[in-house]
């Protein structure tokens, strides 16, 4: 049987290839390496028994950070806690405290900004394709994003750059 | 104040682990794939044993619940021209004309011998009975062809009597209480059917009336003393349902019950006596009286 593609690229490359991004989005979205794993294997899960048309690799990375995106959601609606206990740290990441690393301040921020924002810096899209990426309007992306970068920046407790 | 920039966003590092894990991905959804066709296939051979066990204790229950039946039709070989044959209609009335006396045989409307003994019942029970009267014999040369007997002893090369139909709504009292299976019959006029000397009495009754697999037959003296056993459902009163249409009509729409008098363990002297069919749920569903000689 031919092997299937995938914006002409094979399963174990698209793997090797976006494996960062996923993780990434995956642990900023559930600051938690175990969720985030279970995430991660299904994103690549879908990837392979949906197998989708992509048009380019472009649109393979905007599915998969979607998909990402989706698990995540999924899992916290799945997994909420039936009565939320006052000592359980969302976070069990443990993360390096680095003066230059604004990584450990973004993970301190709500969840809605996290990926908003790490869309933006670290993967570098444009407004308007986080807005599709998310599913939300772009109003409300740049919205996110100004917001997000002023409580991020009084967890840093410095100035914009 | 530290300055904050946004670019500085260090990659997260990601587990080996869960590259390699992601790339095993496509061998384990194949086989479970495998494994769901394999298991579909496996349910369908469940499925199909499943019908297969459930026809088999069907019939296995069906023969066992035949078995009691086919002792039951067990029917010795030996017969006599003298044998006590009737014809009965429809069950329901049968213990209802047990006290009217001969009403059955008034719905019996077209036939030559239904004519006949149809008027002669008529007349019978127009006259007031009494529970002191005597049920009337009739003459010993009882089977002639003439006589009303020849209904209910016909011969097997006489004309095939009708298929009795409903019986007469007005031969149905449903004031009338139907007695206890331990009462004896009482206050009821029928004709003999004829002597009886080898010692059985057959029955021809409708087989739609015949609802239950079992039929019982209660030999009364004719002061109402019951003979043998006195519960007419006892196994010594059981008859035998004859699966084979004997039947004079040509169809098979007649089940022959036949009851030998020795199974009930008593001898019977000369002269007239009742006899009386029960279903199982001990319902009289035919009576009459006989000579024996």
């Amino acid at each position: 049987m031919a092997e299937a593609m995938y914006a002409g690229l094979t399963y174990e490359q698209v793997v090797r290839k976006y494996t960062q991004t996923v993780g990434s989005v995956c642990v900023v979205r559930l600051k938690n390496w175990a969720d985030a794993e279970d995430c991660f294997q299904n994103v690549f899960t879908r990837l392979y028994t949906k197998s989708p048309d992509f048009k380019d690799e472009e649109h393979l990375k905007a599915w998969l950070i979607r998909v990402s995106i989706n698990e995540c959601n999924n899992y916290l609606r799945d997994n909420k806690p039936l009565l939320p206990l006052l000592d359980a740290k969302e976070t069990a990441l443990e993360f390096p405290h680095d003066e230059l690393d604004i990584s450990w301040a973004l993970l301190q921020l709500e969840p809605k900004y996290r990926n908003v924002l790490y869309l933006y810096y670290k993967e570098r899209y444009k407004i308007d394709e986080i807005a599709y990426i998310v599913d939300k309007p772009v109003c409300t992306v740049k919205t996110l994003l100004r917001r997000g970068k002023e409580k991020l920046r009084k967890i840093y407790g410095g100035d914009d750059v | 104040m530290k300055k904050v920039n946004f670019n500085n966003l260090n990659n997260i590092e990601i587990p080996e682990a869960w590259t390699q894990k992601a790339l095993t991905l496509p061998k384990a959804l194949d086989s479970k794939k495998g494994a769901l066709i394999f298991g579909r296939f496996s349910k369908k051979l469940v499925l199909v044993a499943s019908i297969i066990l459930v026809c088999a204790l069907s019939v296995s229950l069906f023969i066992f619940t035949q078995k009691g039946d086919i002792l039951n039709t067990y029917e010795p070989s030996h017969s006599s021209s003298e044998d006590v044959t009737l014809f009965q209609s429809e069950p329901e009335n049968q213990d209802e004309n047990f006290f009217a006396g001969g009403a059955k045989e008034e719905s019996q409307t077209e036939g030559t011998a239904f004519d006949e003994y149809s008027q002669k019942a008529t007349e019978k029970q127009n006259k007031p009975a009494t529970p002191s009267e005597k049920p009337k014999n009739p003459a010993p040369d009882s089977s002639s062809t003439d006589n009303p007997d020849s209904i209910v002893n016909p011969k097997p090369d006489s004309t095939p009597p009708k298929k009795p139909e409903s019986s007469n709504p007005g031969s149905s009292d449903s004031s009338t209480e139907e007695p206890t299976p331990t009462e004896p019959p009482e206050d009821y006029e029928v004709d003999s059917p004829g002597d009886i000397n080898d010692g059985k009495i057959e029955v021809f009754f409708p087989k739609s009336s015949l609802t239950g697999s079992s039929v019982f037959c209660q030999i009364y003296e004719m002061n109402g003393t019951p003979l043998g056993d006195s519960d007419p459902l006892a196994d010594s009163h059981r008859a035998y349902l004859s699966f084979s249409s004997t039947s004079v009509d040509g169809t098979d729409s007649y089940q022959k019950v036949t009851y030998y008098l020795d199974k009930g363990g008593f001898s019977l002297s000369k002269g007239t006596y009742r006899y009386c069919f029960y279903n199982e749920d001990g319902k009289i569903i035919c009576n009459g009286i006989f000579d024996v000689n």
